[in-house]
């Protein structure tokens, strides 16, 4: 608690501690400038290990101590560097052990990024209503280049990871560098001139444009009118791999295929050697399988075919026929003979039939035709017939005459 | 065979056929042989055809060579040659 001291003379003196004054001064700071922009230089500039970054922001009279926390520090899009120009946020607050002000920076950019930042989206739409970054003026890349051109610099991580990642993909490729500078003065001019190069020498196939990742000012290059005309007017087909995934170039929508890094270039430029040579392999079991199918149905059919034929030989055909006329004449016989000896048995019963009203057989067995004499009559009844008439009696062996003596 | 086997190749012209025009050649010819609607005369003439372009995929694959070079730039003359490089 602390008493309040309205005069540094007479009455009584209000006496702090160093830690008294020093907290008000932090609370007075710390409402009294909060959130502000500032720009400066940077100098004394420390990457610390635990991840925080301490700095000065100074311009031509004055400085300010800086620290920008590691979370902070992550999210950055840029590196902060030795004696750039920056612009920060922040808030100011007092390290009190040391009794110094400073600012508590949230967030950092490049200064003159505004203005970056509109010449790319100016250049971006003139071009585009220009029609340089349309679809279908997009040439395809070639399936397997026999001569690829890299457009990079020499030294660096980038050329590094292309070329690695194609032999990866194809060990024999054959690559031709034309080695650019990727930032800072004339190389936009540089590279536009490499693209015009490569499409006078007519030997690369395919070419692949780009760099590292870097600040907006470092990729500016690719950001040129000069390099997207070139671009456009290249005949053999450009990839633009610049920097990361998240850093779009004015290069990348003119070119013909973007690569979000420069190991996705190297990927995109050429085909995997061992998956061609597994696809061939493939497509010749099927051809061979393909042929050999064909034969054997074609064998097949003409297999049925000679079938077919032979049922038609003009021998077989006789053959069949006199066969058939056989049958026929064997049926013939055959209803002949069935009525002949249906007819012969009737005739045989007709005949014994015949036979057995034969009188002579009637004879035979003892019967004997009586008549009277002198008539062929035979007589069936006594009636009318007198005692002391005479018959005659034919026997089956001789005749009887007789004289009636009594019925 | 009566009918003459014709050279692929030499009717493009100038230049050879690529490794994506001669492998869809050959992915084309094997699905009419697999068609099975072809005569006889006719598969056997697809299937050497196929062969031909089948060996021009190989001969583009066998016949590549490894090589990397660095282009020489002088400020004025511009290009003054090449040099065969290694890359790590």
């Amino acid at each position: 608690m602390s008493e309040k001291n309205l005069s540094l003379f007479g009455g009584k003196r209000q006496v702090l501690t160093v830690s008294e004054i020093t907290q008000q001064i932090k609370k007075l700071l710390a409402s009294s400038f909060r959130e502000l922009w500032i720009s400066g230089e940077v100098s004394n500039l420390t990457y610390h290990r635990s991840g925080h970054v301490y700095f000065t922001l100074k311009d031509e009279g004055s400085s300010i101590r800086c620290v920008l926390w590691r979370s902070a520090a992550r999210k950055l899009r840029f590196k902060i560097e030795e004696g750039s120009e920056i612009v920060v946020l922040g808030d100011i607050s007092v390290y009190e052990s040391r009794g110094e002000y400073q600012l508590k920076v949230v967030h950092a950019e490049p200064k003159g990024i505004g203005a970056l930042a509109l010449a790319f989206e100016q250049l971006k739409k003139k071009l585009a209503a220009e029609g340089l970054f349309d679809q279908d003026i997009k040439k395809p890349l070639p399936y397997l280049p026999r001569k690829i051109g890299i457009i990079t610099s020499p030294t660096g991580a980038a050329v590094r990871d292309i070329v690695r990642t194609i032999l990866g993909r194809f060990p024999n490729a054959h690559i031709i560098l034309n080695p650019v500078k990727v930032q800072g003065e004339s190389a936009a001019e540089e590279i536009a001139e490499a693209i015009a190069t490569f499409n006078r020498m007519k030997e690369v196939d395919v070419i692949i444009s780009g760099r590292g990742g870097g600040s907006l000012e470092d990729l500016w290059p690719f950001n040129e009118e000069i390099v997207a005309r070139a671009i456009f007017d290249s005949i053999i087909p450009v990839i633009s791999a610049v920097g990361h995934e998240v850093d779009v170039t004015i290069s990348d929508y003119v070119a013909d295929a973007r690569a979000a890094t420069p190991t996705a270039a190297g990927q995109l430029v050429v085909p995997n050697e061992e998956d061609l040579r597994l696809a061939l392999e493939q497509l010749r079991q099927r051809m061979v399988s393909a042929l050999r199918n064909a034969v054997l149905r074609l064998r097949e059919k003409l297999d049925r075919l000679s079938n077919a034929y032979a049922l038609r030989r003009p021998m077989e055909i006789v053959e069949q026929r006199m066969q058939r006329l056989d049958e026929t004449w064997r049926r013939t016989v055959r209803e002949i003979d069935v009525m002949l000896s249906s007819k012969r048995n009737s005739l045989n019963s007709a005949k014994s039939h015949l036979e057995s009203l034969n009188p002579r057989n009637v004879l035979a067995r003892g019967y004997s035709i009586t008549s009277m004499k002198g008539d062929s009559q035979p007589l069936k009844s006594s009636a009318g017939i007198n005692p002391g008439q005479f018959i005659e009696t034919i026997l089956s062996e001789g005749t009887i005459v007789s004289r009636v003596k009594e019925q | 065979m009566e009918e003459e086997i014709k050279e692929t190749g030499s009717q493009d012209g100038q230049e050879s056929p690529s490794y994506e025009d001669s492998f869809t050649k050959v992915e084309a010819l094997v699905k009419e042989l697999e068609s099975g609607e072809l005569s006889l005369k006719q598969s056997i003439q697809k299937y050497e055809d196929a062969v031909k372009s089948m060996n021009r995929c190989y001969e583009l694959l066998d016949e590549a060579q490894k090589k990397i070079e660095i282009l020489i730039k002088d400020a004025q003359a511009g290009i003054t040659g090449r040099q065969n490089i290694e890359i790590e």
